[in-house]
């Protein structure tokens, strides 16, 4: 009998092994076009002694003041939310008050019109309230602005065909309740927790081109990285190359 | 004399520790009748039954390693501790090794240094439990596996950004059972138990489309799972129910616990009925727990109720009078609990001794 654990002990890890080695391979098939990024939208992990991997984190634009009029009622009813209490009924704080955040897809728009808007509506919305100087938004800030969600990604890829703007990445979103546009009563808006993964590896004979990002040293180097989200829908760094991108 | 009868039986050496504990309060028992005037036996059947015994005993210290006296015993306590402390800073070597070096090592390196980690510590647990009998050392390697095997699965997650899965937990509870099982490995097997408690809710929230990291959000889920496996545990060998029911009853408990304070909970809009109706659900569960305990002769159950019932009283005791009862009140009424606490558990011990006599 105890030969039979063995086998299984010391099955289970190489299985475990090959089944990601396999998952991997197959996430690679995929005719998506990749997305090239900046050091503005995937930032370096810091240096560090004790941890000598690289990994990029995706940086994404959160609302500019008002929550974003496609992640509304009907989005949240479509990836799921049960959305049936009225935001206004005095039930709404303990319907939604606890609602588990869900599993998701959600498509970041690069550098595109939502940018354009993004800036435009950061820019007037509070003149007087403190915030990055415009230089700062348009020089350093990411460009990704998510711009739609599904249940699956299937239908975004469908919607958004071009991989080079539109990143499609599983999410989890979550349900707020919220009173804006001032003057309004309250309504529901969708907003995202986390991208899944939350940070992309790079391997070592790519990693050696990033610039090392240390803790209080300004500004990172530019660079820009190619990432492409294969048939799983999970990323994997293609190509970085150091410098600011030509205009 | 070469050991007979059920000492054959014994396989493993929690069995032939209780074997040669019963010997030594035999022995105990028949020396004082003696000193008494009680016992009456011939010196050639007690003899007889002593030549017999040591053979026993003989035979299961060449095969168990077993703790002869009551010295032998606390320093068999102290090298538990040894082990397991050596375990956690095994892993936890073993871990800032690999966060240290990886990123200097190519892909395949990584998946074959990761991959390696848990198959070299399974194959050093199966070389030290064959030159060790006590198995200190094999136990310790085999928690180390388990900590090299959940290294493995994070590491590989990271390297290939995968995205997250529940079923990476039913891997380690797998691979905790799969290492515990045959050689009666506590810790390895608690530690399974309680990751298949944390893979049901977080199977369930991630089949209705939910989050799955979402778990301690629904805490109701997760004790309910451990809930089950305590109750499944008693069918597994005693070695292991002996760690397993403990940990997963501690994860119970602490649930029950979280849910008094008003903790996320699947009730999601009753905050202070559930409170109140976990409340009373902690002080049951307490009483049952004890009393259970006590009918079973299960001591971890007592000390578990106990520890809780004293948790529980506690932060309630707090939750309601600390910011506006005199302290020298407050402190006098948990003495008074505590003494009321006291003859309770007196009275229940008396009833449960009565009731077995």
């Amino acid at each position: 009998m105890t030969a039979r654990w063995i086998a299984l002990l010391l099955f289970v890890p190489l299985a475990y092994t090959g089944a990601v080695l396999a998952t991997a391979q197959s996430n690679q098939r995929t005719a998506r076009a990749p997305i090239v990024l900046t050091q503005r939208e995937a930032q370096t992990s810091f240096r560090n002694d004790d941890n000598s991997a690289t990994r990029l984190r995706l940086v994404w634009q959160s609302p500019a003041y008002v929550p974003p009029a496609w992640f509304n009622r009907d989005k949240l009813g479509e990836l799921g939310f049960d959305v049936s209490v009225d935001p206004a009924d005095r039930r709404a704080e303990g319907h939604y008050g606890r609602m588990l955040a869900r599993a998701a897809f959600v498509v970041f728009e690069y550098d595109g019109p939502a940018w354009e808007a993004w800036v435009a509506t950061a820019e007037r919305a509070n003149p007087d309230a403190p915030r990055p100087a415009p230089a700062d938004i348009r020089d350093y800030a990411s460009r990704l602005i998510a711009v739609d969600a599904a249940r699956d990604a299937e239908t975004l890829a469908r919607r958004y065909p071009d991989g080079r703007t539109h990143l499609i990445t599983a999410a989890e979103v979550r349900l707020d309740v919220v009173s804006f546009p001032e003057g309004q009563g309250p309504d529901l808006s969708g907003s995202i927790l986390n991208v899944d993964p939350n940070a992309v590896y790079v391997p070592r004979t790519l990693a050696g081109q990033l610039p090392l990002r240390e803790r209080d040293r300004g500004r990172p180097a530019p660079y820009q990285v190619t990432i492409g989200y294969g048939a799983r829908w999970e990323p994997y760094v293609i190509a970085v190359s150091p410098g600011a991108a030509s205009q | 004399m070469q050991p007979t009868g059920e000492s054959h039986l014994v396989t493993s050496r929690d069995a032939a520790q209780r074997r040669a504990d019963q010997i030594a309060a035999f022995r105990a028992e028949v020396e004082q009748l003696r000193r008494e005037g009680v016992l009456s036996l011939e010196a050639a059947d007690l003899q007889r039954i002593s030549a017999h015994q040591n053979g026993v005993l003989t035979a299961l210290a060449a095969q168990f390693d077993i703790d002869r006296t009551t010295a032998a015993r606390r320093m068999s306590r102290g090298m538990q501790i040894a082990s397991l402390l050596g375990a956690a800073a095994l892993v936890a070597a073993i871990v800032s090794f690999f966060y240290r070096i990886w990123g200097a090592l190519g892909t395949l390196a990584q998946v074959a240094l990761a991959t390696a980690a848990p198959l070299v510590s399974v194959l050093v647990m199966i070389v030290a439990g064959r030159i060790e009998k006590t198995r200190y050392v094999a136990s310790l390697f085999a928690i180390v596996a388990c900590g090299a095997f959940v290294l493995q699965t994070v590491l590989l997650g990271q390297i290939f950004n995968l995205r997250g899965s529940p079923h990476v937990v039913a891997a380690w509870a797998l691979f905790g059972i799969a290492v515990a099982w045959p050689w009666r490995f506590g810790v390895p097997f608690a530690a399974g138990a309680m990751s298949l408690a944390a893979y049901v809710p977080a199977l369930l929230l991630w089949l209705n489309g939910y989050s799955w990291v979402s778990v301690p959000a629904r805490p109701e889920l997760l004790g309910a799972a451990a809930l089950l496996g305590v109750i499944a545990v008693s069918r597994v060998p005693r070695e292991l129910a002996a760690w397993g029911r403990p940990a997963l009853l501690l994860v119970v408990l602490g649930v029950l616990l979280a849910l008094t304070f008003g903790a996320d909970s699947v009730f999601t809009d009753r905050d202070a009925l559930v409170e109140g109706a976990y409340q009373i659900l902690s002080a049951a569960t307490t009483v049952a727990l004890i009393w259970f305990g006590l009918r079973r002769g299960l001591e971890d159950l007592v000390v578990l109720g106990s520890l809780f019932g004293g948790v529980f009283l506690l932060t309630r005791f707090v939750d309601w009078w600390w910011d506006w009862m005199p302290k020298y009140l407050f402190f006098l009424i948990i003495a008074a609990v505590a003494l009321g606490w006291l003859w309770g558990l007196r009275v229940a011990r008396r009833r449960v001794a009565g009731a077995q006599a």
